[in-house]
């Protein structure tokens, strides 16, 4: 079997392609950004998005360089096993909206890092920013590594080089446009990846002798005999229990916790149009998550029937090399625009969720007095630093770029989701157990993962590199933690006079609609005890051996 | 005088009892919040992790449907079209939940 350096043979036809998506992207910034009047305005678009474009929104910061490359060349190493990874990711804005979206749009929070400091307080909520950057950096990082691979194919040059001019045009295109310009180019870039995706897809199946080609997302049954018989495993489940179980508090827990995507249901003029979008992101997102499951199923189909061989750190690259083999020329040069759209609608909305965390949640806590113009620089400032941050990191990659964007998600489920769900389901939560889950889940989870003591892990391969066993011990960790140690500082007088307590139960109250305070709502011991004991039962499963 | 205190007894009586009522109210939406998050959650939850479902009971793997083994469809179909068929009923319930949660606490904040 023979390698091949897979480049585009026309690097003019995706210049131009490229150029001129960039050229709509800068122009949809640039009037975007002429319409924030305030810098309330620039982080949450004036509340003023409606629902088909929230849902398009929401989509496509989903709809990152992951799902148009790291996903299928995932399913190429992984088989199936990949396919019920992704499929969960939906979850994320239902499960958002349902559990938090209501509350915080009541609070008026940006992020849940600002809910954090007013029903925990500043320090915890300082310690919750500082994950929350981490989390955004490695996301991000996983979209420039991918951006850098895509201008590799498409100008044949260096990875360094296509890394540091691709990132510098996305951070630039970031800075100018804000929250608008993500809101209104992400619909827009939605739109150009979905088509960019499965038509071409469409096409490829066709090549492929399927017959179903003019519905990508469902119809290729009649491809799967010839699957069975060139990859027999192709349908098989292979791993046990614990990995899909995982599933839960890595991945769907994770991107409850990920504050670019509750920025989309603040960014809705009300919580009715934000639920409507609600529908209309599941809608885009399974057509588009579907489509790269037949992309993958052909990807390894033609691994697996074509002399020509696929090395592994080509395997980001397979959406692209599958165009190029079996569509014209002209078609691959935009099925890159589209490539490139999709990771720039992510780290816009990575970038902008950093910005507004450092802005917002750091600068105007210590400085509260700071003037509207000064806070729009910090926050321009800040989106800059954050995009040269990952750029920076990428220039060392892991070998999948979808590895980084995972583990971020693990870290987020551990760190981030247990404190909002508790803290706005559950009032005897308070800042001394928020405080303590949030710093021993966290660091532990940072401990457990390959990266730092590569003898300290949970699981081995896979399941360790993207987080999976990490936030299977730290997310039961996290809720055990912050619901014993709140259940026994509650009954010290001491500690308990030393925060504002009564304050933050009457807090839960009101931003659940309640305008008169009552205790005997929300406030159950023994949910606490419930939720202590179950997490307990999993974190000692967790780190029994086997399972995986 | 006795006319009069018959007349407050009534009005006492009529505001206790539209108190306690309201009171009930407010109680049973508070129970359905409660309630919807936890049905919407666990069916949310079904929704996008069926392979969960498959790989603790092998013997509902192998069955061809629309061409396709049963445990890849089966949670790819509904990982999309149930899911988006949930959420649909979940945006209507909880839009009107919120709508007498607000009228019951006599605000209207449109949020």
């Amino acid at each position: 079997m023979e390698q091949q350096q897979w480049a585009l043979e026309s690097p003019t036809l995706g210049i131009i392609f490229v150029g001129a998506s960039f050229i709509i992207f800068y122009l949809i910034g640039w009037y975007s950004q002429k319409m924030a009047k305030s810098s309330t305005d620039y982080w949450t678009a004036g509340r003023s998005i409606g629902s088909v474009t929230n849902g398009l929104g929401m989509a496509s910061s989903y709809m990152s360089l992951a799902t148009f490359m790291g996903v299928t060349a995932l399913i190429l190493k992984l088989k199936v096993p990949f396919v019920y990874m992704w499929i969960q990711f939906a979850l994320s804005i239902p499960l958002i909206t349902l559990w938090y979206g209501t509350p915080l749009r009541r609070m008026g929070a940006f992020t849940p890092a600002h809910f954090v400091r007013e029903r925990y307080g500043l320090k915890t909520s300082y310690i919750t920013v500082i994950f929350m950057i981490l989390i955004m950096v490695m996301y991000a990082l996983g979209q420039m590594i991918g951006v850098a691979k895509v201008f590799e194919m498409l100008f044949g040059i260096n990875y360094n080089v296509a890394l540091i001019c691709g990132g510098a045009l996305i951070v630039g295109y970031v800075t100018i446009g804000g929250m608008y310009g993500t809101s209104y180019n992400a619909a827009f870039q939605m739109v150009l990846m979905g088509i960019a995706f499965i038509i071409p897809l469409g096409a490829i199946m066709k090549a492929m002798g399927g017959t179903g080609w003019y519905f990508p997302p469902l119809l290729y049954s009649d491809m799967v005999p010839a699957m069975l018989e060139a990859v027999p495993d192709f349908f098989d489940m292979k791993y046990g229990l614990k990995w899909y179980a995982s599933l839960i508090p890595c991945f769907t827990l994770g991107a409850m916790g990920l504050p670019h995507l509750g920025m989309r249901v603040y960014t809705a003029s009300n919580l009715k149009s934000a639920r409507g979008a609600m529908v209309w992101f599941t809608f885009f997102c399974g057509i588009v998550f579907c489509s790269t499951y037949t992309m993958g199923f052909s990807g390894v189909f033609f691994q697996a029937t074509s002399s020509t061989g696929i090395v592994p750190t080509d395997y980001d690259k397979i959406t692209l090399i599958l165009n190029s083999v079996y569509n014209p020329a002209w078609v691959l040069a935009f099925v890159i625009a589209g490539a490139i759209a999709a990771g720039l609608s992510t780290i816009s909305a990575n970038l902008m969720a950093i910005g507004a965390m450092i802005a917002q949640d750091i600068i105007a806590t210590i400085k509260p007095d700071l003037s509207d113009k000064t806070m729009k620089i910090i926050g321009y400032l800040a989106i800059s630093g954050g995009g040269l941050v990952s750029i920076l990191i990428a220039l060392n990659p892991p070998t999948f770029l979808v590895v980084s964007i995972l583990w971020a998600f693990g870290l987020a489920g551990v760190t981030v989701a247990p404190l909002v769900i508790l803290g706005v389901w559950w009032k005897p939560a308070n800042r001394y157990g928020a405080t303590v889950a949030i710093l021993v889940s966290g660091l532990t989870y940072i401990a457990v993962s390959p990266y730092l003591f590569p003898n300290l892990v949970i699981a081995s391969g896979l399941p360790s590199a993207v987080g999976m066993s990490g936030s299977l011990f730290c997310v039961p960790l996290c809720f055990f933690l912050h619901t014993t140690v709140s259940m026994i500082t509650d009954r010290m007088p001491a500690l308990m006079a030393r925060i504002p307590h009564q304050k933050d139960k009457e807090l839960v109250d009101s931003i659940h609609g309640w305008t008169d305070y009552s205790d005997e709502r929300y406030n159950s011991y023994s949910a606490g005890m419930i939720v202590a004991a179950v997490s307990l039962f999993f974190c000692i499963w967790a780190v029994l051996p086997g399972g995986w | 005088m006795v006319k009069g205190t018959f007349y407050y007894s009534l009005t006492d009586r009529w505001d206790n009892r539209s108190s306690l009522f309201k009171e009930e109210r407010m109680n049973s939406a508070y129970k359905k919040e409660v309630r919807y998050t936890l049905i919407f959650s666990a069916l949310l939850l079904m929704s996008g992790h069926l392979g969960l479902l498959f790989v603790a009971f092998p013997s509902l793997q192998g069955h061809m449907i629309f061409g396709f083994p049963s445990q890849y469809i089966i949670p790819v179909v509904m990982g999309w079209l149930g899911l988006m068929a949930i959420v649909a009923v979940q945006a209507k319930l909880t839009n009107d939940l919120d709508d007498e949660i607000e009228q019951l606490s006599g605000t209207d904040q449109k949020i």
